[in-house]
């Protein structure tokens, strides 16, 4: 079993103890789309508030994890080592561009990410290409996997909703542009 | 005439740290008459000043370069203009379509593109970390 395996579904299992709903973000969430590029860390979005995410960093720092830095009402993630495993977490409490709500849950895809028993939520395509382009710091990688959703996933996104989300936080112009640019059609 | 793309980038670097007229250069590169226009020009307009450093040191006085409020403002208007164009180049979007292309062909074999990154991924972070550990025992 890689070690990434052991790693996540540890910490997965310590998120369910604790009523935290969580899914992965970033490179892992785009393999889940049928596209490959390695990436060091793991981003998870967690759904918590601030007091609970101080509860959590609490707990996983008593389970032996490193976190970092202290908890800040303003951060919008933290970072989780496993020592044992030499892998960092990217835990997100505020993603850019990702409102926490019952769509956006209902969205989510479910994945067996090692091809075993262990599955696990990742983020819904139209909100990883929302996510991707709202990113402050937003650049060539972020937008070329937006435009791999795009187009692993032409057809079948939900266009009116991807629309709706981008609208919501200012990237509907990014995203036409990037279609257009792409030979992607979403209207 | 204001070259906001320098501005910006000197507004930004006076606005994380003091810095000396020198040290400014030095961090932006480029043509050095044309970064002294634009400091002269930034100044004139209020969005950069310079003040006399109080620490004491042997030599003369240093002068600090440090944006304004108004400049701070500029940094902030300009982020949001930035952030409207596209980062990736058409190039790089033709090479994004065809790693898709190659995505599909795997599916198409009947290979598991999450099964496979993974094996990629675990193999690249072996090598980061092997990678870490020769430089810390250098």
């Amino acid at each position: 079993m890689p070690g990434t395996s052991r790693a996540l579904r540890k910490l997965s299992e310590v998120l369910d103890k604790l009523s935290i709903e969580h899914m992965l973000i970033g490179g892992f969430a785009l393999a889940a789309y049928g596209q490959i590029r390695t990436t060091q860390d793991i981003d998870m979005a967690i759904a918590a508030s601030y007091p609970k995410s101080v509860e959590l960093q609490t707990r996983l720092e008593k389970m032996g994890y490193q976190v970092s830095p202290k908890p800040d009402p303003k951060a919008p993630f933290f970072f989780v080592t496993d020592l044992k495993q030499m892998l960092e977490v990217e835990m997100w409490t505020k993603p850019d561009g990702v409102v926490f709500d019952a769509e956006l849950m209902r969205r989510r895809v479910k994945v067996n990410p090692y091809n075993d028993d262990f599955a696990i939520f990742t983020i819904g395509p139209e909100d990883f290409i929302v996510n991707k382009l709202a990113r402050r710091d937003r650049g060539v990688q972020d937008e070329l996997d937006a435009v791999s959703v795009l187009k692993l996933r032409e057809g079948k996104l939900d266009y009116l909703y991807l629309k709706k989300r981008a609208r919501q936080v200012n990237v509907l112009e990014l995203l036409e542009t990037l279609a257009q640019k792409s030979g992607n059609e979403i209207d | 005439m204001l070259q906001v793309e320098l501005a910006s980038t000197i507004l930004s670097y006076c606005n994380e740290t003091d810095l000396s007229v020198s040290e400014l250069i030095r961090k932006v590169g480029g043509n050095y008459g044309n970064t002294m226009t634009q400091l002269k020009e930034l100044k004139e307009r209020s969005l950069l000043r310079s003040e006399i450093s109080r620490e004491k040191s042997a030599g003369r006085p240093r002068q600090l370069l440090r944006t304004t409020p108004i400049g701070r403002r500029f940094i902030d208007e300009y982020k949001h203009l930035h952030d409207l164009s596209l980062r990736s180049t058409d190039n790089d979007i033709r090479k994004a379509l065809h790693q898709v292309e190659l995505a599909r062909r795997l599916v198409e074999q009947g290979i598991s593109p999450y099964a496979r990154f993974q094996e990629i991924n675990e193999v690249a972070r072996n090598i980061a970390s092997t990678a870490k550990v020769k430089r810390s025992t250098r």
